[in-house]
């Protein structure tokens, strides 16, 4: 699987490899949020515009760069499978493989459920100590169960 | 657990073909060979299609329907 959150795999070989270099894209794209989120992490600690506790400056200091690493080792990954034929060819029947995909479905599937109980959970018990974490829980769930039925009536029309 | 028979070992070996040379001509990985003669995965309409195909049989002489709620 050459990515947790890709939509559907192109029929043919060659749509395959427009679609991995369009998707390749994607990542310029990170590592522009890479850049900026280093940039935001050095003018938070090296001037006093925005107040900001330590834990929250460390935190962006290690994503930007994070961000700038993983995008520039994915957009290799691409371009070497693009270049060979073989493991391009490896890399579709894989990405097409229908086992592969209810893999991924029922993978997510769980991710999602487990990462409700854990929302709810850091809701209930954080919120005891900082009331805004329930808030912020009920904001994620709310979130995910109306974002859940717009997909389901998008898809119930478009299937 | 999904349990599916199939006689796609039986007639791969008769045939002398190999799983990865079925998954192949399938345009399967090698996993989903294994999963499907293991039954552990059931196939979908099409791939169970291209395989009674490249074994130039029907789907259910592929694909044993046995239990009751696979049947009318």
């Amino acid at each position: 699987m050459i990515c947790m959150l890709q939509g559907e795999v192109a029929e043919s070989l060659e749509d395959y490899r427009q679609q991995l270099k369009k998707r390749s894209r994607i990542f310029g794209i990170l590592f522009l949020l890479g850049v900026l989120t280093t940039i935001f992490a050095l003018v938070l600690n090296l001037t006093d515009w925005f107040e900001v506790n330590d834990y929250l400056t460390g935190f962006y200091t290690g994503f930007g760069p994070a961000i700038m690493a993983v995008s520039v080792i994915r957009y290799r990954t691409f371009q070497k499978l693009l270049k060979n034929e073989q493991k391009l060819k490896t890399e579709h029947v894989k990405a097409k493989d229908e086992r592969e995909q209810a893999i991924n479905m029922k993978a997510s599937r769980a991710a999602g459920r487990w990462l409700l109980v854990l929302v709810y959970l850091v809701g209930v018990l954080g919120g005891m100590i900082v009331p805004s974490y329930a808030f912020l829980m009920a904001a994620m769930v709310g979130s995910y169960v109306i974002i859940f039925w717009a997909a389901r009536v998008y898809y119930n029309k478009q299937m | 657990m999904i349990s599916l028979q199939t006689r796609i070992q039986e007639l791969r070996k008769e045939r002398k073909v190999t799983q990865s040379e079925l998954a192949e001509a399938v345009e399967v990985t090698r996993q989903t060979i294994i999963s499907l003669e293991n039954g552990r995965y059931k196939a979908s309409l099409v791939l169970a299609h291209k395989i009674a195909q490249y074994f130039q049989m029907s789907i259910e002489d592929i694909f044993l329907f046995n239990e009751e709620d696979e049947n009318l």
